[in-house]
């Protein structure tokens, strides 16, 4: 940044600049000498003085600033020595320019200068002149400014210290400014602190040249006789050149709202579920289904790491734990080109490594699991967290009776997740992260029909190690690097009467995502990167073709498997490696944002066995490729300040699932599947904390994996990738931020999700399609500690295959249904109302925080899923949970 | 990764709902009590057989009514031949249920008929796909049941048509192995012996005052509300191939054990019988379990289904039973099965004092 400079001023020397002349001195002397004369000669000059030293005047600083040189003419007496006595103006510059050339001129020396042959005092005339002169300076330093306010009242807090890591600090005004100036450039911790105010770390990222202007909400201890409610983070608003920001469509929720949200019994990443969006599952399902599509379809990621499932078996947990996560957010479609390999959502989870000084921690129990979570800020540079979770409720299942055991699949679960945050030089900083989840459930249905005992465990895992290398260089330039290793095992063992299934995969995948943006210029940002993963799987399935169930299966609940069975046991190995760019074009005064991208996935998948086993035949594998080229766009404008108009289309596709990669089950040529996303909507700042977004959406897929309808299929085709889907909706978002105590939102989804297995057939509702998915959800905090939530729901039914007829089997002693139109009835509306209360209680330097939750307040009658007796001639419907309410407490320190 | 059945993990849990109370729903009905007419079992004789064999093969059904016994209701026999497809996840195709469909070829009427098999069968309904055309690959065999048999389905009618009166019966058709080496199949063609219908070799009566053996023909007498047991023995089947002991066992062939392998001789209880492992790669030797259905025209049974798993051996099953509450005559009937699709039955004549 060049800009004109008055601290410095050079006299100009050159060229008669120096003005001396022989004055008075000289003259009184001639005078004196002339007098003399009268009697004897006058004086003569024989070696005038010469400037030795010169001393350089600081610019003064005046209002308003001189347009041209200021010279100030001087009458300087200079002794024999050369020493500089007596100085005064002749001719005034300005009363400031004149004590800056009196002052220097003192300091000068010249040499004696001679009259006669012999050193003698003389008088001089000086013209000093002050010259301005333009630079160009490189800022080297960059400011820091801000406000600090109470997060509850939104006051501003004075005397609050800000300090950074370096000593350099500041206190807050009375309107809760602070200013700190000439700040290298990079990221800096920083800490806050004051009465009543916790001691809170944070970073950021200062560039040179640049003012970052932040706002810090802070909790305060409330002051003596006041209780307050569980405020463990603070919320950071930091206005700096944004990002690029692909989405037009996401919910994102921070941990500390997402923990209040009712049903979900404080564990945050359960707040997808309440999202808009999302289609409410069946009990104990955890099944997330997203915009029409299959739960198999949508991705999870934990700071960009792909994890396999997002909730324990049964639904109840998340796999991660919530102590360590900072936000949840959930992209139903049309998201950019950084992630792919996907035809449904992302939900993507971020983590991170409290920040908080010293040794600090959190332990919680309810009837579910109980949990820990230890972290600690070794040094302003190194934090770790490790966190720990282990179900509850298989150990106090074994008070209940044995039969309870025997025919509730009671699960049994355990995660973790150790985290390590280094913050190194110049802005950048290192996380690693390990992270498990194991999952064992086991039901048996005993009975006197040999054929009609049942029995069914599984077991499932995951095992994730990553780093993630962030270097934040400054002026919108942010380099990600976040290599992976995964481990994985799933098994399944279910027996009907002597018919056995058994399905295991074990997997092994290793990947790396890296990104690299930069704000080329103000008008565009651009963001490249690389998403690559190298994924092996080792499966064994023995069983019946029919089980596991696929969509667009047409059965009843509680249906026997088909009896008919086969094994194979494969191996499959699938690669993507997909370089991405993605460009943030800026118009209409960083109103519009044009967000073009592509993402080139070339995807490898090579399978053991090409055709089913033969014995005395070595296996013959398969090897084939794919080259994805998928083009994203996404367009913003924010037409009004209030109103924000949004779109998004863009190609997605997925590889087939290894298990469906057999060639005994499934189909080793499987080819890839395609999705088109579509998107289009607006939202409205209606208020200060109110916004209203209305979205649409539509979805075309193609070339899905379903099963080979034909009569004779040929060998290893079992399934096909014929089949077709569709979904058109519209989804509503009335969210309320936190304000005046209050958060919540209201959405709605209204959408039609439809499947054909192949172009000749007609199409049919998606096994997992919901008309209407309505979630509302308010948490109130009316007293400080105290909180209250509700959340309500209303979800159209899952379509099912009613029975029209049915016909006795024989040979396995059991009615056989006839089925009516595939999906052409519906599992009634759920309705649900679900409360929650929570107290916070300080108990010295730490706090118990208690909840109770009512889930199904009105205790109604919903339908979870249709059965039929054994005969078909009865239809009921198996129930949902009734009125039930679940404690749970947590202590933090 | 996670391949855990969607549908089936939900199923669990709905399940888990049911069981913890108050969501149950209502939907038991009573199986063993018989108000109006129904087949109760089909009996094959001989229980399997090889379709290139050509033999004739004759078709039994049991049907019952309020009444008792009925021989007299019209039955039309259909032998379904259309495949089944992958996509049909119930045990026959949609075709065998339509009589337009084209593929039903009626076997005749009656209480009981006879038929052969078709020379196709084991290329329809087993591990023979046909072959294919030039170039083109091959068809997909079927995937043999859970005791390493094929199926070809016979439909029974009570009235001619399809509908809620059908009964699916599915014929036992022996033939070879698919995908699996030359000595293997040579030795499983050697070892392995047609199926024989179990049958009741004694039906005892088990009161507090000592055992009854129910004759064949005889009337077992009980009080209004009496509660006996009922126990159906079957014939002994050797846990080890002896020759000469009159069954010809796995271990058996023609050519080790003339005696009982000529003419192959079945023991009609808990056989044991040839299977091919394919997860191992192997044959082995397995043993069937037997499941007994009892049904009655009035009076109320312990268990509706009761039977020995392949894990057990057991002579014979129990249940119990209380008479009704008012008197008269009565019929209660049971059908034995076993794995491999073979079927017994047995009437006894009840009278309640």
């Amino acid at each position: 940044m060049i800009f004109p400079s008055f601290n410095a001023c050079r006299q100009q020397l050159a060229g008669g600049a120096l003005l001396l002349a022989v004055l008075s001195s000289v003259t009184s002397f001639a005078e004196h000498a002339h007098a003399q004369r009268a009697t004897a000669a006058a004086p003569e000059l024989t070696k005038p003085p010469a400037l030795l030293k010169f001393v350089e005047a600081p610019y003064p600083q005046v209002e308003p600033k001189p347009t041209a040189d200021v010279g100030v003419t001087l009458s300087i007496l200079i002794d024999p020595t050369g020493k500089v006595g007596d100085v005064a103006v002749l001719a005034s510059g300005g009363a400031a320019f004149d004590a800056a050339a009196i002052e220097a001129a003192k300091g000068f020396e010249f040499s004696a200068a001679e009259v006669d042959g012999k050193p003698a005092a003389i008088r001089i005339e000086y013209r000093y002149v002050f010259t301005m002169r333009q630079e160009q300076v490189v800022a080297t330093t960059g400011v820091l400014a801000g406000t600090v306010r109470d997060a509850d009242t939104k006051a501003p807090v004075p005397n609050v210290k800000v300090e950074l890591a370096a000593g350099v600090s500041a206190l807050t005004d009375a309107e809760g400014h602070f200013r700190l100036d000439q700040l290298p450039p990079g990221k800096l911790g920083l800490t806050l602190s004051g009465d009543r105010l916790t001691p809170l770390s944070t970073e950021e990222t200062v560039v040179a040249g640049e003012e970052l202007e932040v706002t810090y909400k802070v909790a305060l201890q409330p002051a003596a006789g006041e209780q307050k409610g569980p405020v463990d983070d603070f919320e950071i608003l930091v206005r700096a050149p944004p990002a690029l920001k692909r989405e037009v469509v996401s919910t994102k929720v921070t941990a500390e709202q997402a923990r209040s949200v009712p049903g979900a019994q404080g564990d945050v990443v359960r707040v997808v579920e309440s999202l808009p969006g999302v289609a409410r599952s069946a009990v104990g399902s955890g099944q997330l289904v997203v915009w029409g599509a299959g739960p198999e379809d949508t991705r999870t990621y934990v700071d960009g790491v792909p994890i396999p499932r997002l909730y324990h078996e049964g639904g109840l947990r998340s796999t991660v734990y919530s102590g360590v996560v900072s936000s949840v957010e959930l992209v139903p479609g049309g998201y950019g080109a950084a992630f792919g390999r996907g035809l449904g959502g992302l939900v993507r989870i971020e983590t991170e490594t409290p920040s908080k000084l010293g040794l600090h921690g959190q332990v919680a129990a309810d009837v579910l699991d109980a949990s820990a979570m230890l972290s600690n800020t070794f040094s302003p540079n190194f934090r770790a967290t490790a966190a720990a979770r282990v179900s509850l409720i298989d150990q106090l299942s074994k008070l209940l009776d044995d039969d309870v055991n025997e025919f509730v699949p009671i699960p049994r679960y355990r995660d973790g997740q150790v985290r390590a945050s280094y913050k190194l030089k110049g802005g950048r900083s290192v996380d690693l992260v390990g992270m498990f989840s194991m999952d064992h459930t086991a039901r048996g249905v005993p009975n006197s029909d040999p054929a009609l005992t049942t029995r069914e465990t599984r077991d499932s895992s995951f095992y994730r190690l990553y780093a993630r290398y962030v270097d934040e260089g400054g002026k919108g330039t942010r380099t990600v690097v976040t290599p992976y290793i995964g481990y994985g095992k799933a098994a399944l063992e279910n027996s009907y009467g002597s018919s056995v299934t058994s399905l295991s995969d074990d997997d092994f995948l290793v990947g790396v995502r890296a990104s690299h943006s930069v704000r080329a210029t103000p008008w565009l940002s651009i963001e490249g990167g690389i998403d690559a993963q190298v994924e092996n799987h080792s499966l064994q399935r023995r069983g019946s073709l029919g089980l596991p169930a696929r969509e667009g299966d047409i059965r009843v609940f509680g249906q026997p498997p088909p009896d008919t069975l086969s094994y194979d046991s494969y191996e499959t190995s699938r690669v993507g490696v997909a370089p991405y760019l993605e460009a943030d074009f800026a118009a209409l005064e960083d109103r519009l944002h044009i967000v073009p991208g592509l993402r080139i996935d070339p995807m490898f998948r090579s399978v053991s066995r090409k055709v089913p086993q033969a014995a005395g035949q070595p296996p013959i594998g398969l090897y084939a490729q794919n080259f994805a080229v998928d083009p994203r766009l996404t367009i913003r404008w924010q037409a009004h300040d209030k109103l924000n108009l949004h779109a998004a289309t863009g190609l997605y596709h997925q590889q087939p699932a290894a298990a469906d990669l057999s060639a005994t089950f499934g189909n080793p040529q499987l080819g890839t599947s395609r999705a088109v996303h579509t998107v289009l909507g607006a939202q409205l700042q209606a208020m200060e904390k109110l916004t209203v977004e209305l979205t649409g959406f539509a979805t075309f897929m193609d070339d899905l994996t379903m099963r080979n309808g034909a009569d004779a299929p040929r060998t290893a085709e079992a399934l096909l990738t014929t089949g077709r889907g569709r979904t058109i909706g519209l989804q509503t978002l009335v969210r309320r931020d936190l304000s005046d105590h209050v958060f919540g939102w209201v959405a709605y989804t209204l959408m039609r999700s439809q499947r054909k297995n192949s172009d000749d057939q007609a199409w049919r509702l998606f096994d997992y399609d919901q008309t209407h998915v309505l979630s509302t959800v308010l948490v109130w905090t009316p007293l400080p500690g105290f909180e209250v939530g509700a959340r309500f729901r209303v979800a159209s039914g899952y379509p099912r295959t009613d029975v029209s007829g049915t016909y006795y089997d024989a040979r396995r002693d059991r009615w056989q249904p006839v089925f009516a139109d595939q999906n052409g009835i519906r599992i009634p509306l759920f309705v649900q109302l679900d409360l929650r209360a929570s107290q916070v209680f300080k108990l010295g330097d730490t706090e118990l925080s208690v909840y109770l939750e009512v889930q199904n307040v009105t205790n109604r009658q919903n339908t979870e899923e249709l059965v039929y007796s054994p005969d078909f001639t009865l239809r009921d419907g198996i129930k949902s949970l009734p009125i039930l309410p679940v404690a749970g407490l947590s202590w933090t320190f | 990764m996670d391949l855990l059945s969607k549908r089936g993990r939900s199923g669990l849990w709905l399940a888990a709902v049911a069981a913890l109370g108050a969501c149950i729903p209502d939907v038991d009905t009573d199986e063993s009590t018989i108000v109006a007419p129904r087949v109760l079992a089909v009996q094959a004789i001989p229980a399997e057989s090889a379709p290139s064999a050509g033999a004739t093969i004759r078709y039994l059904a049991l049907v019952a009514d309020a009444t008792g016994t009925r021989s007299d209701v019209p039955l039309s026999w259909f032998q379904c031949l259309a495949q089944k497809p992958l996509a049909e996840l119930g045990p026959i195709s949609l075709d065998c249920l339509n009589t337009d469909s084209g593929k039903l070829t009626l076997l005749g009427q009656g209480p009981s008929v006879e038929g052969k098999l078709p020379s196709n069968a084991c290329s329809l309904f087993g591990p023979n796909p046909p072959m294919p055309a030039q170039g083109e690959p091959a068809g997909r065999p079927v995937d043999a049941d859970e005791s390493g048999g094929y199926n070809l389905p016979l439909m029974v009618g009570l009235s001619g048509a399809a509908s809620a009166d059908v009964t699916l019966y599915e014929q036992r058709i022996l033939c070879g192995l698919a995908n699996v080496a030359p000595s293997v199949s040579l030795e499983y063609t050697q070892r392995y012996h047609p199926n024989e219908n179990p049958a009741s070799r004694q039906l005892s009566v088990v009161r507090a005052s000592g055992t009854q053996v129910i004759a064949e023909d005889a009337t077992l007498e009980v009080s209004v509300g009496e509660r006996v047991e009922l126990e159906v023995a079957w014939a002994d089947c050797p846990a080890t191939d002896v020759c000469g002991d009159g069954v010809c066992g796995p271990d058996e062939t023609a050519q080790s054990c003339a005696q009982d392998c000529t003419k192959v001789m079945g023991c009609a209880g808990q056989e044991r019988y040839l299977d091919y492992d394919r997860e191992n790669g192997a044959l082995r030797v397995r043993t069937e379990g037997l499941r007994v259905a009892w049904y009655g025209t009035r009076g109320v049974y312990d268990n509706e289904r009761t039977g020995v798993s392949e894990d057990e051996r057991a002579g014979s099953s129990k249940n119990g039973w209380t008479a009704p509450t008012t008197g008269g005559a009565l019929t209660l009937w049971l059908v034995l099965r076993d794995s491999r699709g073979g079927v017994g039955f047995r009437s006894v004549n009840v009278l309640v004092r």
